[in-house]
């Protein structure tokens, strides 16, 4: 029997769209893109939920793994969020962590992979704690729970260290304690980081928007041509066809 | 930033629109093309069809 240790009141602490089975479990399940938080929790993980971005999103996994130092395994399966690349990108901060004074996660295919809300020792954290198991794009539930068993037979204990308890909005907490006339440059500046990370991101929809409507808009133009065409072509065909006829008529003579 | 700068950008952000709505009407334009010439292919197929079936026809009652 492994070492356990006692998971803390509140657990998981950041909200979400998962869900939570056994909180002793090793594995913890992302499924990305597909939505089987039930399913997956029933075959015997931890907690299960999607994972649509590349940086809030990221930050919550983060923060509800490293506090709970059960959990030795992350499993990345379903299908992989386009244009976020979530998956990949938690294989890049596994791999690579993030950068320290930009908070980007280095080697990242996603859009916009900031995690400005994490301390960097949380990332550290997360690195050492987990093992990663890659099965991105997969949805087999029966692969899933074999890998799950698997991780549950080969599970090394708790982490060795406490859980560590990572406040996401630790900045704007301390900017609202402290006296307002002597921090407002501060406050604004991070403000400022903060709307521009959100701002990056609804322009980054608002052009895959303007493309998805600019491909509806030629397919339209093909189809208007299409049709355009095959009328064209009907006439072409069938007055063809019918002087071929006449003229092989004409020289049969009949 | 400097007036020169931002005058700079505008005439940018002008030349970089007229560009789009070129490119847009290019795509478009190549859309139609493309559409019109598969639909002329298969409506040849057609009209040759809806000959030798009216050929046919004609032959069955003597009118030619």
């Amino acid at each position: 029997m492994v070492d356990k240790k006692e998971v803390i009141q509140g657990w998981p602490l950041e909200t979400g769209d998962y869900s939570v089975g056994d909180s002793e479990c090793p594995v913890a399940v992302v499924t990305l893109g597909s939505k089987m938080n039930d399913e997956v929790v029933g075959r015997g993980a931890a907690i299960a939920g999607p994972l649509h971005t590349e940086n809030l999103g990221i930050e919550k996994v983060v923060t509800n793994i490293v506090s709970n130092p059960n959990i030795r395994f992350l499993i990345i399966c379903g299908s992989e969020v386009q244009g976020h690349i979530t998956g990949k990108t938690v294989e890049a901060l596994y791999e690579n962590g993030i950068d320290p004074e930009t908070k980007s996660i280095i080697g990242s295919p996603g859009a916009i992979p900031f995690v400005e809300n994490l301390p960097i020792e949380a990332v550290e954290r997360f690195q050492k704690q987990l093992t990663i198991i890659s099965m991105i794009n997969n949805e087999n539930l029966d692969e899933i729970s074999a890998k799950i068993e698997e991780c549950k037979a080969n599970d090394p204990g708790a982490y060795e260290e406490d859980a560590m308890i990572v406040q996401l909005n630790e900045k704007e907490e301390e900017e609202d304690s402290e006296d307002s006339t002597f921090d407002l440059n501060a406050s604004s500046s991070s403000a400022i980081d903060s709307s521009a990370i959100h701002m990056l991101e609804i322009e980054t929809r608002i052009r895959s928007m303007k493309l998805e409507i600019n491909e509806i808009g030629s397919l339209e133009k093909f189809s208007s041509g299409y049709y355009a065409g095959k009328v064209e072509g009907i006439v072409i065909g069938f007055i063809l066809t019918l002087v071929l006829i006449l003229i092989i008529f004409w020289s049969m003579g009949l | 930033m400097s007036d020169n700068l931002k005058e700079d950008l505008e005439l940018i952000k002008d030349r970089l629109d007229k560009l789009e709505n070129k490119l847009e009407e290019s795509h478009g334009e190549f859309s139609h093309q493309t559409g019109k010439s598969v639909g002329r292919d298969i409506g040849i197929l057609y009209g040759i069809i809806i000959a030798l079936l009216f050929i046919i026809i004609m032959l069955k009652f003597h009118i030619i």
